[in-house]
């Protein structure tokens, strides 16, 4: 499929784009939430996929070398966001835990959605390096020895990034998670 | 906490991304021995990591997600002219017009099997008639 998307064959890239977007989804959604920016995100990651058809050579999986196109540039919205917040003086990243709280939903609705909720504003809690590892290793699925590849970064870096981010994810959920198996 | 709590935390958490050197693994194993805290702390962070997994369940972008990259890639490409990116902008919008239409008679159709009252989709689109009777009874003001 890859050959074929090489030498031209656009139904090959789009076979390629059907294999890959559910991770990718994955990857960007996990980093930004969802948002009118995710397709973009998406989008524009295959597109530079395809622009870079022929530079691949292949020493790394297409799914690894797409996850990391699509990390860079999730990174790359997370800082371009962090500077217009700076800028219009919003307080998104100084928002406290207990205003994470206060947005809690009713209890009486579906128990799964509302943790998923909470895990989903946890994540966006963690700062950039943080957060890249915990979707990488947790949410992607990825080994440890392929999120350091993908962040090109050393192994025992992301060891002890995945632990300060959990810690930190712990002490948001814990009051959530404590009674769900 | 003490020194050597917070390594055998490092250690539990590190447990479940890395391999531990036997003597790490030995020290931990020996640690969990134990219960107390350390066994809570292990099954909070297996619950906390299911979630973290589970929440990514629905994530997913729209059902025309590889045709629009197409699109964009042909129009970026120029191997697609303005009237092919048309007919595909057309095809697209057509199916979403489809699903919605699909859905909402699908939602009379159960209105009609399950109320006694009958629901046509020309009652929903039309005015109700206004009789000559009734506009003379409309107050001017």
């Amino acid at each position: 499929m890859l050959e074929a998307a090489r030498n031209g064959d656009k139904n090959a890239f789009k076979e390629l784009i059907m294999k890959y977007e559910q991770q990718v989804a994955r990857t960007v959604i996990g980093m930004l939430g969802q948002g009118p920016e995710t397709e973009d995100i998406g989008q524009e990651t295959f597109i530079r996929f395809y622009r870079a058809l022929n530079q691949f050579k292949g020493d790394s999986g297409i799914g690894t070398y797409i996850t990391r196109i699509a990390i860079n540039l999730s990174l790359n919205e997370l800082r371009r966001r962090k500077l217009k917040a700076k800028l219009f003086f919003q307080a998104h990243e100084s928002q406290t835990d207990d205003q994470l709280f206060n947005t809690l939903p009713d209890q009486n609705s579906n128990e799964r959605s509302e943790i998923n909720e909470m895990v989903r504003k946890g994540i966006e809690k963690l700062d950039l390096k943080s957060r890249a590892v915990i979707v990488l290793r947790l949410i992607d699925g990825y080994s440890t020895a392929e999120t350091a590849k993908i962040l090109e970064l050393p192994i025992g870096t992301v060891l002890s990034r995945l632990t300060r981010a959990q810690k930190k994810l712990k002490t948001i959920l814990q009051p959530f998670l404590g009674g769900v198996s | 906490m003490t020194l050597k709590h917070g390594k055998i935390i490092d250690l539990l958490y590190r447990s479940f991304d890395g391999i531990l050197t036997p003597k790490e693994q030995t020290e931990l194993d020996n640690a969990l021995q134990h219960p107390g805290p350390l066994g809570e702390e292990k099954q909070l962070i297996e619950t906390q990591r299911k979630a973290v997994s589970q929440s990514a369940a629905g994530y997913s972008f729209n059902p025309f997600f590889a045709q629009q990259v197409m699109n964009r890639i042909n129009a970026l490409t120029g191997s697609q002219s303005y009237a092919e990116i048309f007919v595909d902008y057309l095809e697209i919008l057509f199916k979403r017009m489809a699903l919605v239409t699909i859905t909402l008679c699908l939602i009379m159709i159960s209105y009609n099997i399950l109320s006694d009252e009958i629901l046509k989709i020309i009652d929903l689109l039309s005015p109700s008639p206004v009789t000559y009777e009734a506009m003379l009874r409309l107050p001017l003001f």
